[in-house]
């Protein structure tokens, strides 16, 4: 059974805005992905919304680490 | 272009099916909404809790705006039975009683809210102005369920052996009751709505658009749909487009029919 990936959801209220990060959901396929994007983050009547699967965006600046490994040596 | 049709336009016996149709729509959608409810904390992920929380809200959404066309023709057959009598009551046998498992509500999805969904883009396109002027906001709000049920068969139909037997088994319990909603040949009351313009097909029509919705669905193979079952006609009525009356378990039945807060004096 397809594993479970994580889908980042942005969505607009007006063609003039941005599109903006509303939120996440985790769903098994692009198709359910878009189902729960609609049903979870329904609080808007949005012009648009998208979902991409976290693994397909592109990093430009990583996330420093909370907690950076010990150096060695003492 | 067809002239758009008013209820004064149509002839009595014709607005009777159609206030018929309307009541096993609406009570369908309304006893569906009431199932996917039962389900909102009960789905197998939390995105699809509340995924089925929100397909509830708009199935009773939808069955209110049908009552609401309802209402407006003379020969709406809701009486005071409603409160008291299941037979009344014109929603799909599948709907009859909870869904045992997440199987079952995804098959309801696929098959009966399809069905519901394909009578209604008939209405739509056909020329009964309540209904063409109420439609398309509904069947936007149904694109979404669709998608759900086809996402949800092809998971499942890639599950272990036993979830593929079950959704088989649930398939198969849900299969005749939706071809039967299409009833037999002759005076199955689709064929003079769609004589009348209500809706833009009969039911030969009908049939084959629902099949051509929830086929591709199943088109994995893991389950195989019956399209040779031969339905009994005998029992079956025109009016509630169903074999027998509805077996609501009381509780189910108070919950429909808000038995349970008349008492209260602060309903409509």
């Amino acid at each position: 059974m397809a594993k479970r990936q994580l889908y980042e959801v942005f969505a607009r209220k007006t063609r003039a805005e941005p599109l903006a990060h509303v939120g996440t959901v985790h769903a098994s396929s692009d198709e359910l992905a878009k189902v729960y994007a609609r049903t979870t983050y329904d609080e808007e009547s949005w012009a648009e919304m998208v979902v991409v699967e976290r693994g397909a965006m592109i990093t430009v600046l990583a996330l420093e680490p909370l907690v950076k490994p010990e150096e060695g040596g003492a | 272009m067809t002239l758009p049709i008013d209820s004064e336009d149509l002839a009595p016996e014709v607005r009777k099916l159609l206030a018929d149709w309307l009541v096993a729509m609406s009570d369908s959608k309304h006893v569906l909404g009431l199932r996917y409810a039962e389900w909102c904390t009960g789905a197998p992920e939390l995105e699809a809790d509340i995924a089925a929380s929100a397909m509830a809200q708009f199935e009773l959404g939808h069955a209110r705006v049908l009552r609401g066309v309802l209402a407006d023709l003379p020969e709406d057959p809701r009486g005071a039975s409603r409160d008291s009598d299941p037979a009344s009551w014109y929603s799909n046998a599948a709907l009859d009683a909870p869904f045992a498992d997440w199987t079952e509500l995804v098959v309801a999805n696929a098959l009966v809210d399809t069905l519901l969904t394909v009578n209604l883009r008939a209405a739509l396109e056909g020329s009964f102005r309540p209904l063409t002027q109420r439609l398309r906001k509904v069947l936007a709000e149904e694109e979404y369920h669709a998608v759900h049920a086809g996402a949800w068969v092809r998971r499942l139909a890639q599950g272990p052996p036993s979830t593929i037997d079950r959704l088989g088994a649930a398939t198969g319990a849900v299969w005749p009751g939706c071809l039967a909603w299409f009833g037999p040949p002759q005076g199955n009351g689709l064929d003079e709505l769609h004589e009348a313009g209500v809706l833009a097909a009969g039911a030969a029509g009908l049939r084959r658009g629902w099949l051509d919705a929830v086929e591709p669905m199943f088109a994995g193979g893991a389950v195989t749909l019956d399209l040779g079952v031969t339905i009994d006609w005998e029992g079956w009525s025109p009016a509630s487009r169903r074999h027998g009356a509805p077996a609501f378990d009381e509780r189910c039945f108070e919950m429909i029919t808000g038995a349970r807060t008349r008492a209260l004096g602060v309903r409509d």
